[in-house]
């Protein structure tokens, strides 16, 4: 094993070709919503960062965070917390619209919820994340475009979502960009060509579909009006639900 | 592969905006080379992490600890590591002062020096980092089985139930305490609304554990294990599928499943008191180390304890901590949000074991 010194992250992605940069140059602008083109490129970008940086296992000093397993966790603590607030809804009666729609869609997003990590457990979920410790992957955390781009070079402008974790949770975050912003794209086909790039699994493209599937808008929107974590009255939450529920669109599995 | 090391300026940058809360702490060390000297060691350079210096000496990297406890009690670490060692190597190594000692006198403060322990801070989100540790704690155990403790105060067992009573003293003394301040704090306002229904918790918890054979468990050899009694993610490092064990401050001699309850309460609490994680801990455990139905009993009266609530009371009105008020209350506020998730996972494992 060789040993190696570097000052920092940025110094480390230097070295391996990648530039941390404050902005894009103004000509390399995009338009909204991605090209089908686009999209491929981002991915085999996205796969290029992945292939360069991987392998690295730093001192001990808390220089980069490891988030292996928590968004799968974040997702199973959802389910259970809107589990017991529909529960509370329907023992007290719903207080606003907003407690009625849950009552009304929340059975079906919490079954569409239990139904994705159900299935990344029956499909070898534990064998992507030995996959993962063992190779030391990184990810990049912020994967869309106005993260990250690819001229001669790959060019990042924030490095402070980087962590250590699955590679396949860049593909989960990039598709999830592209559906909320109703970029109109065969996903399934983007993610067997991401895992095609990165020469993974099916169980990885079981993992990508997944986690994409599961109602990530719907839960986090219930869950701020949980915590009242916005200052909006109920209507609004209601409102915010409704479009929520048309982010989180169909399910891929 | 290629292992990178990344320099002191990192670590600098990390401890100035992440790890501000031990900088307190950290000023406080005296970093002279005289006290280098004592362990001969010449240091060429020093970066702190968490609360203590990782030094670059001429025999490695080394680490410095300000030890804010009694030398005995430093002793008692020091001989029960040393006893794990015998069969377990993955546990903390003490470096001697030129003069044979584990610590140095400085200024009139204690300084210990250890080898630095390679690996990552485990990931409790990460089921297969929580699993190499459960493993882990339970060779641990196996490797402290038979030791004889010379220090009566660490060893705990059979104290459990006047400790209970002890806390639920010092809870009721801290609820006086708010009521009588004229001026409330918002953590008063907030300890007041729960403090009755956790006085309740542990009055139950004393009742249960009473009902357990637990005096008789302490009274077996092979039940009594050195406890490690912090097992945060930051204290267990992970490598090549192994745990390594750091920071033996809190080590005390009890029942193996006090430890299994510090584990099993840290690792669920952060994930809605996850019920399915809690079981996997006991199973992977109990396939190293077979736990007796008495010992599951002894357990769960442990688990029914409030920790949370009991600490960050006492922290904050017995001046534990120097932390600000909004420190203080945000972590309160913390630790109700997942009362619910509590009370739901206690019932459960209650019946599942």
């Amino acid at each position: 094993m060789t040993e190696r010194y570097y000052l920092d992250f940025e110094d480390y992605l230097k070295s391996r070709g990648i530039n941390v940069v404050k902005s894009f140059n103004a000509d390399d602008d995009y338009i909204e919503p991605l090209s089908k083109d686009m999209v491929y490129k981002q991915l085999s970008t996205i796969n290029k960062f992945h292939k360069l940086t991987m392998g690295v296992s730093s001192f001990n000093s808390g220089l980069m965070e490891n988030c292996t397993g928590r968004k799968v966790e974040r997702c199973k603590v959802r389910i259970k917390k809107l589990k017991r607030d529909i529960s509370k809804f329907k023992e007290n009666g719903p207080a606003n619209d907003f407690e009625k729609l849950v009552l009304d869609k929340g059975p079906e997003y919490l079954e569409r919820a239990e139904k994705a990590i159900k299935y990344i457990y029956d499909n070898g979920y534990f064998g992507l994340i030995e996959r993962s410790m063992k190779r030391n992957e990184i990810c990049i955390g912020s994967t869309y475009i106005d993260n990250i781009r690819e001229d001669k070079e790959i060019n990042i402008r924030s490095i402070k979502k980087c962590c250590y974790n699955m590679i396949e949770c860049d593909a989960v975050h990039f598709i999830n960009k592209l559906r909320k912003r109703g970029t109109n794209f065969d996903y399934i086909e983007g993610i067997k060509a991401f895992c095609n790039l990165e020469g993974l699994s099916e169980d990885s493209q079981r993992f990508i579909i997944a986690m994409v599937s599961y109602p990530d808008e719907f839960m986090k929107c219930c869950e701020r009006y949980r915590y009242g974590k916005k200052e909006w009255n109920d209507d609004e939450y209601a409102k915010r639900l409704l479009a929520a529920m048309e982010k989180d669109g169909e399910s891929l599995l | 592969m290629v292992k990178v090391f990344f320099s002191r300026r990192v670590v600098f940058e990390i401890n100035d905006i992440v790890r501000y809360r031990e900088k307190k702490y950290l000023s406080r060390y005296d970093l002279y080379v005289d006290l280098f000297k004592q362990f001969g060691l010449k240091v060429t350079d020093l970066v702190p992490l968490r609360n203590v210096y990782l030094l670059f000496t001429d025999k490695g990297q080394k680490i410095l600890k300000k030890v804010e406890y009694s030398k005995e009690n430093l002793q008692f670490i020091y001989e029960a590591v040393e006893y794990i060692r015998r069969s377990f190597d993955r546990v903390i190594s003490f470096n001697k002062t030129l003069s044979g000692e584990i610590y140095a006198i400085f200024n009139g403060e204690l300084y210990c020096v250890m080898d630095v322990a390679q690996g990552r801070e485990a990931e409790f989100s990460n089921p297969i980092d929580v699993s190499i540790a459960v493993k882990s704690i339970a060779e641990m155990h196996k490797a402290s089985e038979g030791y004889r403790c010379n220090y009566t105060e660490k060893c705990i067992a059979g104290r459990a139930i006047d400790n209970f009573k002890r806390r639920l003293e010092e809870l009721s003394f801290f609820k006086k305490l708010a009521l009588l301040h004229e001026y409330k704090s918002s953590f008063d306002e907030v300890f007041l609304t729960y403090v009755d229904s956790y006085i309740k918790e542990i009055e139950e918890s004393i009742k249960f554990i009473s009902s357990t054979p637990y005096l008789k468990l302490c009274s077996e050899e092979d039940k009594k294990v050195i406890c490690h009694h912090d097992l945060a993610n930051h204290n267990i490092l992970i490598l090549d599928d192994k745990a390594f064990f750091i920071d033996f401050d809190f080590a005390m001699v009890d029942l193996r499943v006090h430890d299994l309850c510090n584990f099993i309460n840290k690792a669920v609490k952060n994930f809605a008191f996850d019920l399915d994680k809690a079981n996997s801990i006991v199973e992977q455990y109990s396939a190293i180390n077979p736990l007796d139905k008495r010992e599951l009993e002894v357990l769960k009266a442990f688990l029914s304890f409030p920790e949370d609530f009991y600490n960050i009371s006492k922290d904050y009105y017995a001046r534990r901590k120097e932390w600000e008020e909004e420190t203080f209350l945000d972590r309160l506020l913390r630790k109700l949000e997942y009362k619910e998730d509590r009370e739901e996972f206690l019932s459960k494992f209650f019946i599942q074991w």
